[in-house]
Formats: structure tokens, C-alpha cells, sequence
């Protein structure tokens, strides 16, 4: 017998199925789960849309956080005036695969697919998200941070039996910042080879915390921990200047047939990201 | 099972798999084949429709996730007697060679130019970013879609 499919309307419809159901898969956008489920990379015989559940659909700002739900499409938080503040945010958006691709896939599916060279999840990294996962049995919320097996790619602490329901953003505040940079081959439609993304908050124009996501240089997304810690306190200039002379150890750069390439660019492309976040931050905050 | 949906202005009603992607229900169940099946991973833009006038990727979306919506091909748009004013643009400005694109481009083009009437070189480069092109060079493709928002803006003054 094939697959079959269900697109539930209410999200306890879509709680049940999945608890219910052997070989859950949840289509969202699909321009993963469509692609993994052809060539066999996974399993579903239980197909579940949840594009028809309509709390999904929003972006919300409430309590100092910017709350993007599950089935928001990157197009449509392009175009989101409460997301236009986080720069970095835009700029990962705007690299992400094509135009086409951008309509149809979400961040949401952007994180659980946990690629390690997702430009959307990285800079929801780098700006300290976090995810709201339900099913039946209850509410989580995880932070990007701990999402994310570190040992693998493709892999999270998602049960089969989760939605991924909103990720979390934290609201941007006075004297903060963001940056994002990747490096492909082509402008459009490739794959990072490397990909930084950066959150400052600054006071007087000295850093008081930082947040760095480093993707494409290893199993999963890292945080530039080291990095983060030294640059407290310093000014643009001397941040810089150690971003770019100092190779951020923590991203642990796996072996590949780019390593040599990675570890000639990152601690420049870090540099630059920093510089900005920096650039991003309102004049009369600086 | 059933999926019933509007295609090119009409009401159809096709038997598929749950796994069962458009372009390959398009083609083959429906026997449009103007839609492509490039690479199939949704990367080459040859598989191109409009949803609800929005260009997608037909080779990476179920057709089951189209129920109750309008789906457009390139067999919708204009005819051989009165073609598209942006298919007319694509000939008009040599933007073919082997024609397997072309489709897809045009659609994506039809969909860009309905937004934004007016578009700028660099935005039609951007809309066209996902359409990949290995005869042209890409060129002629934005000089005609030019050339279609400058008539359609004649002809709408």
C-alpha cells in the first residue's frame, strides 16, 4: 500500500495523526521533505501537510519576542515589517536557494532539516532562537542552541511526533546589531561554503554580549564561543581587528576538500560580519 | 486519491499517489508537457508554474498540495493565434535557442511582471535567479523581459 496523505485543519488533528501514525512525515513548505522522501533519503508513509492549520500562519511581536510561525513562508517574513529590523536576518533570506524556492519552503523547515549550511537557521542561531515544539504529550521550547545534534548532520532532538509550532526570536533592543555573510561559488542557488552570522549588543560603541553562528564548517551549526567571549567590550575597530587575526578554533573545521579554503577566509568573513552588525546598529544608538 | 483543482481556468479532477509530484501529474496524467522535468530537485526552473499566480517549483510539490487551488502552465498562457505579450517579447527579442527554459521563464516572468509592472534590470535578474538558461547567456532573456513590461505599460496606457 503507498503513502497516504492528510492535511488536518486544527493543530489537535495534526497532534493525533502523528502520534498515531508509524512513519509520520510532515510536509511544510515540502522543498526538503518532497525532495528527501523521492530520493529516498527518508521514510513516510503517513504524509501530513500542515499548511491548512491557520495559527501557524503568523508573524506575531509580543513580550520582547518576534514570533514567526511554523508554516510562514522566507518570501513572507521578507517582506514582514517586524523583521526588516534584523539585517543580517534579510541578507541570510535573500541568499537563500531562488526566488521559487523562497515562496514555497519556511524557516521552520529550514531549522528541522538542520543542514549545515542552512543560511535561514543560521542566523536564527546567531540571534539567540528558540523553537516551540508540541505534540501530544505537551509544549517544549528548545533553544537553537541545543537543537541541533552536534555530532550529525540531519539530525535533532525532534521526537517523530513534534511540530515544530513558531520560532522565537528575541526582540531587537537599543544598541543592538546584526550581520550575516556567506561565501558560495554562484550568487544564487549553491550551497555556503562558509557562513557566519553575528547578533551584538553594544553600549556607548564597546560590545557587551555577542552571539556568532559558524555554519558550513562543520557537522552542524557552532557558536563562535571563543569569539564571543574576547570581543566583550572592545569597539568595532578592535573587534575587527581580532576577528581577523585570530581563526576561531571552537568551529572545530571538519576535514573536506574546501578546508584549506575555509581556514584561508573564515576569520575575515567573521571580521566583516562583525563590522556589519556594527554598521546596522540605528546612528543615534552608537 | 482524488485531488481536485483549477488548472489553467479549469476545473480538474485527477487520481494520484500522496507522493505524487505536480509536474510529473502535469505531464504525464495530463499530458502537458510543456512544463519540464529538468533535474527534479527543484534547482533548474524548467518545472516552473504559477499557484495562485505565484511561480513554484512543480517537481518538489505534491500534487495533493494543490487541492482547491489554481495552478497555471505554459499551456495557459496565450495561444498560437494571440500569444502572451511576453511570449511575443521572448521571440521578438531572439530570447530562445533551444527552448527548454523557456517555459519556465516566461511563467516566472509573467509572475514578476504582474507584481512589479515596472521592474528594474537588477530585479528581473533576481526574479529570473532560480530560471537556469544554458544556451543564452541570459542576456536577451532580461532585454525581452524589457520589452514585454514596456508594451504591456503601452498597452494598458
Amino acid at each position: 500500500m503507498g503513502a497516504l496523505f492528510f492535511r488536518p485543519e486544527t493543530e489537535e488533528e495534526a497532534l493525533k495523526l502523528l502520534s498515531s501514525s508509524e512513519n509520520p512525515l510532515i510536509i511544510n513548505g515540502g522543498t526538503d521533505a518532497v525532495l528527501f522522501l523521492k530520493e529516498g533519503k527518508i521514510k513516510g508513509d503517513t504524509l501530513i501537510s500542515i499548511a491548512s492549520i491557520k495559527e501557524y500562519g503568523n508573524i506575531k511581536e509580543k513580550d520582547g519576542w518576534v514570533e514567526i510561525g511554523g508554516t510562514v513562508t522566507v518570501d513572507k517574513m521578507m517582506s514582514s515589517p517586524l523583521l526588516s529590523e534584523f539585517s543580517g536576518l534579510t541578507e541570510a533570506m535573500d541568499h537563500m536557494a531562488s526566488p521559487a524556492i523562497r515562496r514555497m519552503a519556511t524557516a521552520a523547515g529550514n531549522i528541522c532539516t538542520a543542514a549545515p549550511a542552512a543560511d535561514v537557521a543560521a542566523m536564527l542561531y546567531a540571534l539567540g532562537s528558540s523553537v516551540k515544539l508540541k505534540s501530544i504529550r505537551g509544549e517544549r521550547i528548545v533553544p537553537l542552541s541545543s537543537f541541533y545534534n552536534t555530532k550529525r548532520s540531519y539530525s535533532t532532538v525532534m521526537e517523530k511526533d513534534e511540530i515544530l509550532t513558531s520560532i522565537l526570536i528575541p526582540s531587537l533592543q537599543k544598541g543592538e546589531g546584526t550581520g550575516y555573510t556567506r561565501l558560495s561559488r554562484r550568487k544564487s542557488q549553491d550551497i555556503a561554503k562558509v557562513m557566519v552570522g553575528v547578533r551584538l549588543k553594544t553600549e556607548k560603541g564597546l560590545i557587551t554580549s555577542a552571539s556568532i553562528s559558524l555554519g558550513a564548517v562543520n557537522a552542524q551549526l557552532v557558536h563562535g564561543t571563543e569569539t564571543e567571549k574576547a570581543i566583550i567590550g572592545m569597539n568595532e575597530k578592535e573587534a575587527y581587528d581580532y576577528a581577523f587575526t585570530h581563526f576561531p578554533e571552537e568551529a572545530q573545521l571538519h576535514e573536506s576538500y574546501y578546508t584549506e579554503y575555509k581556514k584561508a577566509v573564515l576569520p575575515s568573513t567573521l571580521a566583516e560580519t562583525i563590522k556589519k552588525a556594527f554598521l546596522s546598529i540605528k546612528e543615534e544608538e552608537r | 486519491m482524488i485531488v481536485d483543482f483549477i488548472l489553467n481556468g479549469k476545473n480538474v479532477s485527477v487520481d494520484v499517489e500522496a507522493d505524487e509530484v505536480l509536474v510529473d501529474t502535469l505531464r504525464e496524467k495530463l499530458m502537458l508537457t510543456g512544463t519540464k522535468k529538468g533535474c527534479g530537485t527543484g534547482d533548474c526552473g524548467t518545472c516552473t508554474v504559477l499557484l495562485d499566480g505565484e511561480a513554484v517549483r512543480s517537481c518538489i510539490l505534491l500534487t495533493a498540495m494543490v487541492e482547491g487551488r489554481k495552478v497555471t502552465t505554459i499551456e495557459g498562457v496565450g495561444n498560437v493565434d494571440n500569444l502572451h505579450p511576453v511570449q511575443q517579447a521572448f521571440i521578438d527579442a531572439s530570447a530562445v535557442q533551444c527552448g527548454f527554459c523557456t517555459p519556465g521563464m516566461v511563467l516566472t516572468s509573467i509572475a514578476l511582471l504582474d507584481k512589479n509592472p515596472d521592474p528594474t534590470e537588477e530585479e528581473i535578474k533576481t526574479a529570473l535567479s532560480g530560471n537556469l538558461c544554458r544556451c543564452t547567456g541570459y542576456e536577451k532573456i532580461v532585454r525581452a523581459v524589457r520589452l514585454a513590461a514596456e508594451r504591456m505599460a503601452k498597452k494598458e496606457a
